[in-house]
């Protein structure tokens, strides 16, 4: 713990000693104030106000034990429990052959799980509490809590560690029955006994029925003591999340199941996700491990086109066999978006039915590019191979961009046609929408590659004490938003005569689409002046 | 032919190389050697045009590769220390990918016979992620000499490969140069240079220390009265008074 902390201050140290290190610190320092003085003027003007103080109160007695059985039904179901019992490489390297007995790996790994919580715990006790007076108590609600979470989750991973696979599959099974049987009965009991849409009704019956007390009695008790007015309250609610937590971390001594083994694999497990996330992107790191039957999917190679047909092709097939899990998410997005669209175009006045249903539709398939666009990353390992092919690097710029564009537009295009056939009334604005997905996420990804080839960036975790990378990858995002943001204005001034004087959706796209082709023209030669100057020897991928 | 001229690299306010000038002729294979930080692999990078050089020439069979890239590139092959494979791209679609860059139009018999020649042929169908680090980098290896190029540069090229693999790449590299290539071998490896290379050049710290063929270091070795060995050749350019060291507590 004294050589992580030493390295944490020595790394801090290093970030202030340079005028660009302490803009980068002093950015992010700045953001959180901004951040934390938000929360806290927040909480403070809400306690002042007795309606605010009430909703807050009432959205905490409401969802927060609803989060937690969710939270404890996944963990005992699903969970493998595999980011608690999580050494670093270096770690495992210098501590699994040492000299240490288990217990004393434990001890470490649960005090140092104990220091992140306290820390953050400290941070939600100050800045949400409505009192001063009542801070401290908050706080270690907040932490009781967090400690909660953690410890369950150790100690399922340590149980599954013990039990044979067989019957840990079996148990799993069984409390997933019992809880899904729960949830069930108390859904039931809440649609026969509710009239009406109120939701609030509905909550209310869900949490009174016998199932619902069930499943939700042994999390209020977090709640009561999160919420406690004065220390009088808080003491004796605060009993049980107490012996909760100190039962459970018997348990997980007791248990003594911190199998090495199982530590080494997790650990490489983990390091190889943080490798791909610092090489190839947020994206790639939660994407699990193909065979070679992914190869069936199959492009047909593309003609030369000045270089452009190899390098589409690699991109394009690439994609389209690493991304089903990518595809679930887009298909999950468009869901949503649709979801969004029916329940608005079902309620409220006329004129919302028919603007505000499309536009909801439209923003989030504007949303779902930005989402991607930030979590697709480029690969860094591949800039060198690439640079050492006889392409021209026009071409190899070129077939980078567009591979993932093309594939993102003709989903949000579909999206947008059908919305079109059921908002006949706007379907030629729709129409002429869907025409500019592609140079819009051709904007998007393009800015976003032109910022990584100047500073390449992740977001991968940093060394402890790293506030110079946080603030760094923090100025570049505000620095992507605001390239978008001044492309986005002008083709907005493109649009509007023909959005508001001539009132024909077929001018304003144009207007929109000209500009917006303009403006990834231009982007061209700059991504190849930045593609020429990237120097793969000189990157730290951060 | 590889030929470099007055190449120098810098970054910012460090040298990385200093002034290199070397030529490697067709048909004969240079190991180019030297302590880490020496400047191998960004003179080998600088050569096939993944970074500019700040000052010098560097070009393959007349080629420039700042000022005709595309016409020196297509000449050479390049296997970094690191085989940068697709992840998701089967063995032969590697090939296919390589011969359309390339632009070959018949490579399917050359293709078959470098997989039969590297044990790859089983492999043909699986993605590159599902393959071994030595397999990996046959499949580089086998892309890289697809093109039949007529400059080869290797990085560390035995890192991964087993005892057959490595005859195997011994074995190719010998009939490449015999059949024209001019081949360059970075390796920390001194018996694998002193077995493949007919040529030397040692770096250090940016700089050459000495270059020409492994018998010139050899009989000026000789000359000196010392140990002829390419690990005692290397000390005692690199690190001269360790290798007396080294010679008094032999003695």
């Amino acid at each position: 713990m004294r050589f992580q902390w030493r390295g944490g201050f020595r790394q801090l140290g290093r970030s202030l000693r340079t005028w660009r290190g302490l803009f980068f610190v002093g950015f992010i320092a700045l953001m959180s104030l901004y951040g934390l003085g938000s929360i806290y003027f927040a909480s403070r003007v809400g306690a002042q106000s007795p309606q605010v103080s009430d909703a807050l109160n009432k959205m905490q007695n409401d969802f927060l034990p609803l989060g937690l059985f969710a939270f404890t039904f996944y963990t005992l179901v699903f969970s493998t429990g595999e980011a608690t019992v999580y050494f670093s490489a270096s770690e495992a390297a210098f501590l699994f052959p040492a000299p240490i007995t288990r217990k004393q790996l434990l001890a470490y790994l649960l005090l140092k799980s104990l220091l992140g919580i306290t820390g953050i715990s400290l941070f939600f006790g100050l800045f949400t509490s409505p009192r001063f007076g009542m801070a401290i108590p908050r706080w270690l609600a907040v932490a009781m809590t967090l400690s909660f979470l953690q410890l369950l989750t150790m100690n399922v991973s340590f149980l599954r560690q013990i039990l044979e696979e067989k019957l840990s599959v079996v148990i799993r099974r069984v409390l997933g029955l019992l809880f899904g049987i729960l949830v069930f009965v108390a859904v039931t009991q809440t649609v026969q006994s509710v009239n009406g849409n109120d939701f609030d009704a509905y909550l209310k019956v869900f949490k009174e029925s016998t199932a619902g007390k069930l499943m939700l009695a042994p999390f209020f008790v977090f709640v009561r003591a999160l919420t406690a007015p004065d220390w009088k309250t808080f003491f004796p609610y605060a009993a049980v999340p107490f012996a909760v937590d100190l039962s459970l971390l018997l348990l997980a001594f007791r248990l003594d199941a911190l199998s090495l083994e199982s530590a080494l694999a997790i650990s490489e497990k983990m390091t190889e996700r943080l490798k791909l996330m610092q090489s190839k992107g947020a994206w790639h790191a939660f994407e699990s491990k193909r065979d070679s039957s992914v190869a069936q999917r199959k492009i047909a190679q593309l003609p030369f086109w000045g270089g452009i047909g190899p390098v589409l092709w690699q991109r394009m097939t690439t994609t389209f066999r690493s991304s089903s899990r990518l595809l679930w998410v887009l298909a999950g997005a468009v869901t949503f978006a649709a979801t969004l669209v029916v329940v608005i175009g079902r309620s409220g006045s006329e004129s919302t039915r028919i603007v505000a249903a499309p536009f909801v539709g439209l923003g989030s398939m504007a949303y779902m590019s930005f989402l991607i666009c930030l979590s697709i990353q480029n690969e860094i390992e591949r800039v060198g191979y690439l640079k050492s092919l006889p392409i021209r690097s026009i071409s190899v710029v070129i077939g980078d961009l567009i591979g993932f564009p093309i594939l993102l537009s003709v989903i949000q295009s579909t999206f947008i046609v059908v919305l079109a056939c059921v908002y006949t009334n706007l379907a030629p604005w729709l129409l002429c929408g869907a025409i500019l997905t592609l140079p819009l996420n051709l904007l998007l990804f393009g800015i976003d590659k032109l910022v990584f080839y100047i500073y390449p960036t992740r977001l991968a975790k940093g060394a402890p004490g790293d506030f110079q990378n946080s603030g760094k990858q923090m100025i570049f995002m505000t620095l992507k938003m605001l390239m978008l943001g001044a492309g986005a204005i002008f083709v907005i001034i493109a649009a509007l005569p023909g959005a508001l004087a001539l009132q024909s959706p077929v001018v304003a796209v144009a207007g929109a689409g000209f500009v917006l082709v303009v403006e990834c023209g231009a982007l061209v030669p700059l991504l190849v002046l930045a593609y020429d100057r990237f120097d793969p020897s000189t990157t730290i991928v951060q | 032919m590889i030929r470099v001229e007055g190449y120098e690299k810098s970054y910012r306010n460090t040298v990385a190389v200093r002034g290199l000038s070397f030529e490697v002729a067709a048909g004969s294979v240079l190991g180019v050697v030297g302590p880490n930080g020496a400047g191998k692999t960004t003179t080998m990078r600088a050569l096939v045009g993944i970074i500019p050089p700040s000052k010098g020439r560097l070009s393959v069979e007349g080629f420039d590769i700042v000022d005709d890239p595309i016409a020196a590139k297509s000449r050479l092959a390049f296997i970094p220390d690191e085989p940068q494979l697709f992840d998701v791209l089967t063995v032969w679609e590697h090939l296919e990918f390589t011969a359309s860059v390339y632009r070959m139009a018949e490579f399917a018999d050359e293709a078959e016979r470098l997989l039969e020649q590297f044990e790859l042929t089983e492999k043909r169908n699986t993605i590159a992620q599902e393959l071994s680090r030595g397999m990996r980098q046959k499949v580089a290896i086998c892309c890289a000499y697809l093109h039949n190029p007529v400059a080869i540069i290797f990085d560390e090229p035995l890192t991964g490969l087993d005892p057959r693999g490595i005859r195997t790449l011994k074995t190719s590299i010998r009939e490449r140069a015999a059949a024209g290539a001019a081949v360059m071998v970075s390796s920390h490896l001194l018996d694998l240079i002193d077995d493949l290379c007919s040529h030397l050049l040692i770096l250090h710290r940016g700089e050459c220390l000495f270059q020409g063929t492994i018998a010139e270091a050899k009989s000026k070795m000789e000359t000196a009265g010392t140990d002829t060995s390419l690990e005692e050749i290397f000390f005692q350019f690199t690190e001269p008074t360790a290798a007396v060291v080294s010679d008094v507590t032999k003695e």
